[in-house]
């Protein structure tokens, strides 16, 4: 009954979505709504779950007498929970599986790690922003992101991004095992040459500076062209999924 | 008013309806194109046929719901592949809908087609937040970044676990990939760092991104949305692991009617263009 009311909620939200193409209407605004509201509630939802209660609230220390005070909420700060020897998630004070007897004899467990406090204050001073006279605060936390983010991603793009670049760029264009890929080496040579001289700016874009350049333009739009021509694919892959899913619709219905 | 003129000035609706008949007419009424198997998709089934027998494989779903009908018959063809060489596999996820992705075709393929026993032949260690620093996390630890499995039991406590302390005993990597975090993030955090080799299945949308990287070496082939999933259903079905062709081959041939209809509207639209430009400047 679920699976036959989940698939038919499916298909007019699509047909409402595929409304859309002829023209605005209420059933248009509807879905975009619905998607709109429950992907936002997921999300959020999701990031709590799956970042911030693993990441930070279930690594901090809360009293037992907080935590049994709190009612059904404790357990957004139970890492776990331990009746008669079995753990369960936190969320299992609230989701059920655990009986009001059970609850009250069980264990409840954080995961006490006082480093986790640093970026418990780093993440409140960015509240900081809501605040004038103190405001500058929250760029502290943003300065250690930004540092952290740059630090781990620059000697990777360094390594994959550029240095292999680089050498999968320069490569021998006679003596190769066959002529058609020492044609392609220098195809890549050339375009990668080209589309360099046309980033550069320092210098005016005439004479064989600027011919070199418009050849770099022509890479260019085969580039681009290549990827709107694989976006397409794309596209039309989602909407072949979607029409998978009304003809299982229909066929349900005939 | 002329016919190209018109053309020229035609409601949008009536390409949005060509297109959709043109899609939708070959599911009511399949049949099969022939298709080429292109060099990159031989390079993936090259590097998965290199793997001696029992090889540990690393399967990392990062992708949703919506890119579903492109990576899924992709996953469903490599996975079959794999099983069918005994490879171990263990499967998480980058993206959060990449547990009920894995899940799907794990139940699909894994316990329904071939019956293989949970956290002996494979394993689901689900989704873990932090994009890339899971994949530097694991290069460290696999039970330390993910203590426990979906099924909620310890992950050390499985047998297909044991000896498999973190990155380097994993033998291959096969990233199906929809977006960020996916395949570069593999290329730049795993294969390249840890020197693993590593194979993506990815959307079309990715492929321009992902193939610098694969004409230099740093991962091995790619499959390329729909049409690259076509193709290693038919390199698979020619080689006798697939008894059939599956869902990309059914797809792919509304996808290649699609692709016609486009391009037929990209020729008149232009060449009415033209025509009409030409018309005004005579008079």
């Amino acid at each position: 009954m679920a699976e036959t009311l989940g698939i038919w909620v499916a298909a007019l939200l699509t047909l409402a979505i595929f409304s859309f193409l002829y023209k605005d209407n209420p059933f248009y605004k509807f879905a975009e709504h619905l998607f709109t509201g429950v992907s936002a509630a997921y999300w959020m939802s999701m990031a709590f779950w799956s970042q911030v209660h693993p990441n930070l609230f279930g690594n901090l220390w809360w009293p037992e007498g907080i935590l049994r005070g709190w009612g059904e909420f404790s357990y957004i700060w139970v890492d776990q929970v331990i009746v008669d020897g079995v753990r369960y998630a936190g969320n299992a004070l609230v989701d059920g599986s655990l009986s009001p007897a059970q609850i009250a004899s069980a264990q409840l467990v954080n995961r006490i790690n006082p480093s986790y406090y640093i970026p418990l204050v780093l993440g409140l001073l960015f509240f900081t922003r809501l605040i004038p006279k103190i405001a500058y605060l929250s760029r502290w936390p943003l300065a250690f992101v930004m540092g952290m983010a740059a630090g781990l991603r620059l000697y990777v793009f360094l390594q994959s991004n550029a240095m292999e670049q680089i050498g999968s760029t320069i490569k021998p264009v006679l003596g190769t095992a066959t002529v058609a890929e020492g044609i392609n080496n220098l195809i890549v040579l050339v375009g990668v040459f080209a589309g360099l001289v046309y980033f550069y700016f320092s210098r005016e874009h005439k004479g064989v500076f600027g011919s070199i350049s418009r050849v770099g333009i022509y890479f260019l739009m085969v580039s681009f062209g290549a990827a709107f021509g694989y976006t397409v694919m794309a596209r039309i892959s989602l909407l072949l999924g979607r029409f998978v899913s009304l003809k299982a619709w229909l066929a349900g219905i005939f | 008013m002329s016919f190209l003129a018109k053309v020229s000035r035609l409601d949008r609706r009536w390409i949005y309806l060509m297109i959709a008949l043109s899609v939708a007419l070959p599911l009511v009424w399949p049949f099969s194109m022939p298709v080429k198997v292109s060099p990159h998709v031989q390079s993936v089934y090259a590097a998965l046929d290199a793997l001696p027998r029992g090889s540990t494989v690393l399967c990392s779903f990062e992708y949703g719901p919506s890119t579903m009908p492109e990576v899924r018959p992709m996953a469903d063809a490599v996975l079959e592949l794999l099983i069918q060489r005994e490879h171990k596999i263990i499967v998480m996820c980058l993206w959060a809908e990449g547990v009920f992705m894995a899940r799907d075709i794990l139940d699909d393929v894994a316990d329904g087609r071939h019956h293989l026993e949970y956290g002996k032949d494979y394993i689901n260690l689900g989704y873990k937040a932090g994009n890339e620093v899971v994949i530097k996390s694991i290069a460290e630890s696999f039970t330390r970044t993910y203590p426990v499995d979906t099924r909620g039991q310890a992950t050390a406590s499985y047998p297909i676990m044991q000896g498999i302390e973190n990155l380097a005993n994993i033998d291959f990597i096969f990233s199906f990939s929809a977006g960020y975090p996916g395949t570069v993030e593999w290329v730049q955090y795993a294969a390249d760092p840890y020197d693993k080799p590593l194979s993506t299945g990815c959307t079309a949308v990715q492929v321009t991104e992902v193939v610098p990287y694969v004409h230099s070496g740093q991962c091995r082939g790619i499959l390329g949305g729909l049409s690259g999933a076509a193709e290693f259903e038919h390199l698979l079905r020619d080689k006798g692991i697939l008894p059939a062709l599956g869902a990309a081959n059914t797809g792919m041939s509304a996808q290649s009617i699609a692709h016609l209809v486009i391009v037929l509207f990209i020729v008149i639209g232009n060449v009415a263009f033209l025509v009409e430009r030409r018309r005004q400047r005579k008079y």
